[in-house]
């Protein structure tokens, strides 16, 4: 079923909009859940509790991308829970992405108030436009989805080592573009 | 910069981003690149085809053929779909006398190309000239007959194939060597000793089916491999024409003996006995220094671009391992790039948005315009045309570039 057509149906109150989307996305979400939260049950919670969430915001909102939108409730979800978790039972892999993204912004010697974290989103956005749609969508994977080099090598049918150095590449690229920006020193 | 400011920051890239990501993993897009793509490949293979005229780096006959069966025997893009209807047939089927004519009368060619690679001049190898075909699994499922694939075979083990194609009414070859797909090979025929086992292309993919229909994909794990497994593609597809047992290799009406000659012989050139290549070689311009590299080089430069590939485009952009793979192209790629020095030019290295620009000389004054495109490809620019070395869409390219300007 297309988006537009289980949006439809959450407008019109009929319970088969969470069968539909569990069924189109389901298995995106707890993965999703699961790179944050490294354990299965706790993903499978934020995911349940995340159609409840759409369930509640449908209407009245009416989402143009409706599976960034879920995502973005399973992700919101999931780091809330990972607050309640210990940190031993945090995924290193979700901390690793962001690590490895942190060497392309500013020192850490800069006040925070420096940045704004929406207009950062938007000049990363703006960067990820400008790349080649199969390297946008790596660099998504890794440092939105939080996915494993691993993971988005066997997705994609590559060596893990192409992922990296295409990563690599992107974070040397977007550390140009950030500062040319003015986000850099 | 904190995580957490950093983590806040993601979460404001654009929906359609995410959504696109998302999207992209679902369609395995690797497998339905862009037209443009699919262009450039052809462009690619027109160019590396056009370069072999000149360089004798790479390693394949003469007329190498018509570029786009070329691109096509080799699978192309990604199916949607794999038809359940009949089998189609194209081309026309070699006959094993019509390959081991071939086959002795370049010989040592072959077998000098395959030695040099190993640094073996003193084992006899085996040349099969039964071979195989393959079938291309798709839209529709066709036996190209115009290629066929002759294993080789040293100690028992399969060290090399040749793919010997038909083209503007001759024959041409392209030898491949080395790589993950030999081991894969040989764990393959090891377990299915006396087997028929069938072959295909599904897209990229290069599958080995057995009787049973077991599926091998020789490069990658099975695990992964989305194909449709409802079907049995060996009992409705396997022929005479795309099935090959490793006992052939056993059976010596199935191939040729060949001990190369000795390794002086060959660098002198004396060892080449194709007329063809004779004629070939004398109307290649004699001060081309240029080469078209086709080299497989994960274990030469730095590790930074240890994923690097080189080719000579088409067998990149397949994302398979590289045909021809001696260590004399590795030395010689290597020196070619060390030795590149840049112009009198004010700038010769100029970056740009998509990459690189390099102006360079080579080492004995022969000016070449090495032009670097970050992201998608590198090639060499002559007085001749454009010899590409590096193509890809991964972004491997950029490591090249950067590893190259890094050397100036």
């Amino acid at each position: 079923m297309d988006d537009t057509s289980i949006i439809k149906l959450y407008w019109e109150r009929d319970e088969n909009a969470v069968r539909e989307t569990a069924a189109k996305y389901g298995k995106l979400c707890i993965k999703l859940s699961e790179n944050i939260l490294n354990n299965k049950s706790d993903a499978e919670e934020c995911v349940n509790d995340s159609y409840l969430t759409v369930w509640n915001r449908i209407p009245d909102e009416r989402p143009d991308y409706f599976s960034a939108f879920l995502c973005r409730i399973v992700k919101n979800l999931s780091l809330k829970r990972l607050e309640h978790n210990t940190a031993q039972k945090r995924n290193p892999e979700m901390l690793v992405s962001l690590d490895e993204l942190q060497e392309c912004l500013p020192s850490d010697n800069l006040p925070e108030k420096s940045f704004d974290a929406r207009l950062l989103g938007k000049s990363i956005s703006d960067f990820l436009r400008k790349q080649k749609e199969v390297d946008r969508c790596i660099f998504i994977r890794r440092y939105w989805y939080s996915d494993s080099v691993k993971a988005i090598a066997e997705d994609l049918g590559v060596k893990e080592d192409r992922i990296s150095v295409t990563l690599f590449r992107m974070r040397k690229k977007l550390k140009i573009h950030l500062e040319k920006e003015g986000f850099c020193l | 910069m904190t995580s957490d400011i950093l983590a806040e920051a993601m979460d404001y890239i654009d929906d359609d981003l995410i959504s696109q990501a998302y999207s992209y993993s679902r369609g395995r897009p690797k497998f339905s690149k862009p037209l443009a793509v699919a262009a450039l490949v052809a462009v690619v293979v027109v160019a590396a085809v056009a370069a072999i005229k000149y360089s004798d780096a790479f390693i394949t006959a003469p007329d190498s053929g018509d570029s786009s069966t070329t691109a096509e025997y080799f699978g192309g893009f990604m199916p949607d779909k794999i038809s359940d209807g009949e089998l189609e047939y194209e081309g026309t089927p070699f006959t094993e006398k019509e390959i081991s004519t071939f086959v002795e009368k370049n010989k040592y060619d072959l077998i000098g190309a395959i030695a040099a690679e190993y640094g073996d001049f003193e084992s006899v190898y085996k040349i099969s000239t039964s071979g195989y075909s393959h079938v291309n699994l798709g839209e529709t499922n066709t036996l190209k007959y115009d290629y066929v694939d002759l294993p080789v075979c040293r100690d028992d083990e399969i060290i090399a194939k040749i793919t010997l194609f038909r083209s503007d009414g001759g024959l041409s070859y392209t030898i491949s060597v080395r790589g993950k797909a030999f081991d894969k090979y040989n764990s393959i025929y090891q377990g299915n000793l006396s087997a028929e086992l069938a072959f295909f292309y599904y897209g990229f993919e290069e599958l080995i089916i057995t009787p049973t229909n077991h599926i091998y994909r020789v490069h990658g794990t099975e695990e992964t491999l989305e194909i449709d497994r409802s079907m049995n593609y060996y009992e409705k597809y396997a022929t005479e024409y795309n099935t090959f047992s490793y006992n052939e290799l056993t059976d010596e009406k199935k191939y040729i003996t060949v001990k190369p000659l000795p390794e002086e012989q060959i660098n002198d050139g004396s060892a080449y006995t194709s007329s063809d290549i004779e004629e070939e070689t004398a109307e290649a311009p004699e001060t081309s220094t240029v080469r078209t590299v086709n080299i497989y080089v994960e274990d030469l430069m730095s590790e930074e671009i240890a994923s690097v590939e080189w080719g000579s485009g088409y067998d990149l952009m397949l994302d398979r391992p590289f045909r021809v793979c001696t260590e004399a192209q590795k030395s010689e790629m290597l020196r070619f790039i060390e030795n590149m020095k840049p112009t009198e030019a004010a700038e010769p290295v100029q970056y740009y948005g998509g990459g690189y620009i390099v102006r360079l000389v080579y080492a004995d004054g022969t000016r070449a315009s090495v032009v670097l495109m970050g992201g998608d490809q590198v090639y060499f620019e002559t007085s001749e045309g454009e010899s590409p070395i590096y193509v890809d869409t991964n972004g491997n390219a950029s490591a090249l570039a950067e590893y190259i300007v890094s050397l100036i």
